[in-house]
């Protein structure tokens, strides 16, 4: 009996290499017939001749097991360019998989690449302001010199411009370079329309401390700081292109200014070059102008705190040994200027000296935000994460069968997750590229939208810190949620899994896993719900806050009296009066008035003296200089006394109204009517005044400040001091019953009435303006609500994709159900009541972790408490509601199943 | 693993070789011809000499190919290879001297001195 050898196999052998499976199983099939047939032919019937071959054999499965793992121990050991080989063909299969559920792939595609997107846009943000230093050269040396008086009461966060060049004195020891900046902005006459452009007056040494310089042209040298130099200025990259097409031959041009005056642009900044940077009280400018020490400047020593100084420290020298420096010479001011800082000494004490970073400086009060929004954020992912992993786990359930077969054929454990792992990997990787193209965009909308072009002074470009965190990103989910899968079921269970796939009742196992990710997404989900919620609320409380006046059907505009022009006192008083007359008899205006500064438009801060004894502090106030029948324009309401009016004059003795908080902290509880007031310090020789009157708080600088000491006086009792500078320009308030939008050109005709050249700036409804205070509360929530609802709308995704497949899974037992006669609303009931049931797990998980978690951001609300019953009990209802919308549909599908092909199914 | 475990299969290891030793065959004939032999007496579970024989070709002391059985079907053929040979001379004579020393043991009359 010498084997004949079967040629066909033997080519079949080499061509696909060893069947160790196939080879086995023929191999005792073959002595079990052998055996079988020959009890028959001794005379067995067919079933007892059975039951003894199966007897002789014995526990055929476990040698059956035994042999092939014999097999396989060969098979393990493979070359790496088997691996190699595997991957490819691994990557192939894994793409033909995802291709042939494609809605389902790209639904995990989308749902992945939002979260990377969302994710990676604003980790960028917080990759460019908390972590990347500022984009100047070794920016870490970059500091802020501020001053400040020991008694006063309040922060001055800036410097008194001729102490600067005292300061210079530490140049090339303590500092390398000392620069100084004050805001200064133009009113440009660009095609005949007047427009304010934000600017600042540099020291040309502020771009040596950046250590930046122009693209085009020049920067400013010494030379333009003389008063005799020609008037020369360096404007922005983004002013050139938008008010001056890019035009490279500006360089040398003129521009013109709104008083007449013109000076020749001499550079242009680089893109992306936006100065000053946030924190430093200026907004970023669009031109610069040489800072000049002119006489004026130079007279306001230890009087006019309105510069920023900015420094770059001496290599080697650290903050505290450059602020030592800088204190030796504070102490000296007194004895070098006994004129300003000795006799300041004496009242306000000593002069303190402070260099902080310029990075603390600009991060500010931002940095907990942007930490929140990325926790945000960071959820949102993770629940599109679940959304993906939960699309792998049914697929690998819906894959039963032929990860059996595989691994029955002799895959390995470490194979099988190979496998899976390209095929997660090959999604992901997809969905992040997808997601960084998103970024891309997402980043440049969060700059372009954010308040106060806040982010534009930070580097939010895409670097390798980003990338990595995009890439670890999609790596770890790659991981985690696609080995799941793979490790499931032992090699028992493959067998079962060959054996027989009819199961009437979806396997409790695989049901687990879905619960678990039903009930994470909606705890998860919930958490965010409930920050958004809270944020929401704080917003709506910000809103709803008085600010002490009726900002609706109020309109402001600014206009000023040039120097040239207008150089009597009494003049400029009586043209102001005549604007407000004109501005009066406009039709629709039921009243207008002017002020020197309006609420939420920047402060004018003084110290003043109030009666009774000395304080231990200087105490300051917000002043204003108001017109007759501005508080009357503005309803800001009066309290006790009188408001200002036309007899208020030189030649009547000198009064002033204050705010509730001022009499109240300083006027005790009596009445202050008729008690007295002095601008200035105790012994300053100012005039004493009378206090005739109080009026309602009003919101000075944000609507969700606390109040704080105002006072008005009246524009008419002022004198030709410096304080002209203050009422040469006035804001006007026109109360109109009419839209604000259209009064434009009544205002303009009313001003233009009084004096053709003047021009009017900035005219704008004064509920605007209030809102502008609460921008970046706004902004924030916003993107919170945003993150919120990606969070909603992708858990209701999750949740019903994880029901409809489960319905699908449970078909059978549908058919059943409905065939012994389970009414409409049973089944409905069963699909709905089951994700009801987990979704109300993951709201208790949901409220503890939110629990948890709102105290974070409780330094971020206003007037909320972080633990708000009614937003989390409305969070939790809506996350439940999403649960039986979601649950609804699928459970109307499984209504549509018929209950005789639902049996054949399977 | 046990040394009784060990000793079986080592055993079971020796029948295989020693039954292939005449020519090829298939799991079936090597079963049949154990029985045949021994009468029975070994009542080997057959399905234990399947990891047995492809443990034996795995250690190369085996080749396999497949051919035709008598009926026609198809079956697995195993042979004897010159290291299985080798093999089975080893083997089979510290069989013989472990049978001979337990033989030796069990029909000795000699008491032990302890016993004496």
């Amino acid at each position: 009996m010498t084997p004949r050898l079967d040629s066909r196999w033997r080519r079949y052998l080499a061509f696909f290499g060893p069947r160790p499976v196939r080879d086995v199983d023929d191999e005792l099939a073959f002595h079990f017939q052998a055996r079988v047939d020959e009890y028959i032919a001794a005379g067995m019937d067919a079933d007892a001749a059975r039951d003894a071959t199966l007897e002789r054999l014995g526990d055929l499965s476990r040698y059956r097991g035994e042999t092939l793992a014999i097999e396989q121990q060969e098979q393990r050991r493979r070359t790496m360019s088997d691996v190699i080989h595997s991957i490819i063909g691994d990557i192939r299969f894994g793409a033909r998989q995802l291709g042939r559920n494609l809605p389902l792939t790209i639904a995990a595609l989308l749902c992945f690449a939002l979260g990377v997107g969302a994710n990676t846009s604003i980790f960028s943000v917080v990759n460019a302001v908390l972590f990347r230093p500022l984009p100047f050269p070794d920016s870490d040396k970059l500091v802020v010199v501020t001053e400040g008086v020991t008694k006063l009461a309040a922060d001055i966060s800036s410097i008194s411009a001729p102490d600067l060049l005292d300061y210079k004195e530490t140049e090339g020891r303590a500092f390398q370079t000392l620069a100084l900046v004050r805001r200064r902005d133009a009113t440009l006459m660009i095609n005949g329309e007047a427009e304010v452009i934000p600017g600042a007056a540099l020291t040309p040494s502020t771009f040596k401390v950046l250590r930046v310089t122009s693209a085009v042209g020049r920067v400013f040298i010494d030379a333009d700081t003389a008063s005799s130099a020609p008037f020369v200025v360096v404007i922005s990259d983004g002013l050139w292109r938008r008010r001056y097409g890019a035009d490279r031959a500006m360089i040398g041009k003129q521009i013109t200014f709104s008083t007449g005056a013109t000076a020749e642009v001499v550079g242009i900044m680089p893109a992306g070059f936006a100065f000053p940077l946030p924190g430093l009280g200026i907004p970023v400018a669009d031109i610069f102008f040489p800072f000049r020490f002119t006489p004026g400047v130079l007279a306001q020593r230890a009087d006019n705190f309105g510069a920023v100084a900015l420094g770059r420290l001496q290599n080697g020298v650290s903050m505290e040994r450059a602020e030592a420096a800088l204190a030796e010479i504070a102490r000296q001011m007194p004895r070098r200027y006994p004129e300003s800082w000795g006799k300041s000494q004496s009242r306000g004490g000593n002069l303190l000296i402070h260099v902080k970073s310029m990075r603390a400086t600009a991060i500010g009060e931002s940095r907990r935000p942007l930490l929140v929004l990325l926790g945000a954020v960071g959820f949102v992912l993770l629940i599109a994460c679940i959304n993906v992993a939960s699309l792998f786990v049914a697929r690998a359930s819906a894959r039963k069968r032929e990860i059996a077969i595989r691994k029955a054929l002799g895959a390995t454990r470490g194979r099988l997750t190979q496998q899976f792992l390209a095929e997660a990997l090959l999604l992901l990787a997809a969905g992040s590229a997808l997601g960084l193209i998103a970024a891309h965009w997402g980043t440049r909308a969060l700059v372009a939208l954010a308040p106060g072009n806040f982010y534009s002074s930070f580097d939010v470009s895409l670097d390798a810190r980003v990338l990595a965190f995009t890439g670890g990103v999609t790596i770890l989910t790659a991981l985690v949620f696609s080995i799941l899968p793979g490790l499931r079921g032992r090699p028992s269970d493959a067998e079962q899994a060959l054996r027989a796939e009819r199961s009437a009742t979806a396997n409790r196992t695989r049901q687990e896993g879905r619960r678990v990710l039903i009930v994470s997404e909606v705890a998860f989900a919930l958490v965010l719900t409930i920050g958004a919620g809270l944020m929401l609320r704080s917003l709506a409380r910000v809103r709803a806050v008085n600010p002490g006046f009726e900002p609706e059907n109020l309109v402001t505009f600014f206009t000023s009296l040039p120097a040239a022009a207008y150089t009597d006192v009494d003049r400029i008083k009586l043209t102001e009066q005549q604007i407000v007359q004109r501005l009066r008899e406009i039709p629709g205006v039921t009243s207008a008035s002017a002020a020197s500064g309006l609420p939420m438009q920047g402060d004018w801060l003084i110290v003043f003296t109030p009666e009774g004894p000395p304080q231990s502090q200087l105490p300051v106030a917000t002043n204003t200089l108001v017109l007759p029948g501005y508080f009357e324009a503005m309803r800001i309401p009066l309290r006790a006394g009188r408001l200002f009016n036309d007899r208020d004059t030189k030649s009547s003795p000198n009064a002033v109204v204050i705010n509730e908080t001022m009499a109240r902290k300083y006027y005790g509880n009596g009445n202050p009517i008729g008690r007295q007031f002095k601008w200035g310090p105790r012994d300053s020789p100012g005039p004493l005044s009378e206090i005739i009157g109080v009026v309602a708080d009003v919101k000075h600088t944000t609507l969700d400040e606390e109040p704080s000491n105002v006072v008005y006086h009246a524009v008419f009792q002022q004198d030709t001091g410096v304080n002209v500078s203050m009422y040469r320009g006035l804001s006007y308030v026109v109360r109109t019953r009419i839209a604000p939008a259209s009064i434009a050109a009544s205002i303009r005709t009313a001003v233009r009435g009084v004096d053709p050249k003047l021009v009017v700036l900035n005219i704008r409804p004064m509920d605007t303006i209030v809102g502008q205070t609460i921008e970046t509360r706004r902004f924030n929530t916003l993107l919170l609500g945003l993150f919120a609802a990606l969070a909603l709308s992708l858990a209701a995704t999750g949740v019903y994709g994880v029901l409809q497949y489960s319905v699908i899974q449970r078909k059978r037992e549908m058919g059943i159900r409905i065939a012994i006669g389970a009414t409409s609303s049973n089944m409905i009931g069963l699909i709905v009541g089951q994700a009801v049931r987990l979704a109300a797990l993951g709201v208790v998980i949901g409220l503890v972790g939110a629990f948890a978690l709102t105290r974070v951001i409780r330094a971020l609300l206003f007037d909320t408490d972080p633990l708000d019953g009614l937003t989390f009990v409305a969070s939790a209802a809506v996350l439940v509601l999403i649960a039986v919308l979601s649950s609804y549909l699928p459970a109307r599908r499984a209504l549509r199943i018929d209950p005789i092909i639902a049996m054949r199914a399977e | 693993m046990s040394t009784s475990l060990d000793l079986l299969q080592g055993t079971l290891d020796l029948l295989v070789l020693k039954t292939l030793s005449w020519g090829p065959a298939h799991g079936y004939d090597v079963a049949r011809w154990i029985q045949d032999v021994t009468g029975d007496v070994l009542r080997v579970e057959e399905g234990s000499l399947y990891p047995a024989l492809h443990r034996l070709e795995k250690r190369k002391l085996l080749k396999s190919s497949w051919g035709l059985s008598r009926n026609n079907r198809r079956a697995k053929y195993y042979e004897i290879t010159a290291k299985g040979r080798e093999a089975l001379a080893s083997e089979a004579s510290t069989w013989s001297s472990f049978t001979k020393a337990v033989t030796t043991v069990m029909t000795s009359a000699d008491r032990p001195g302890w016993a004496k």
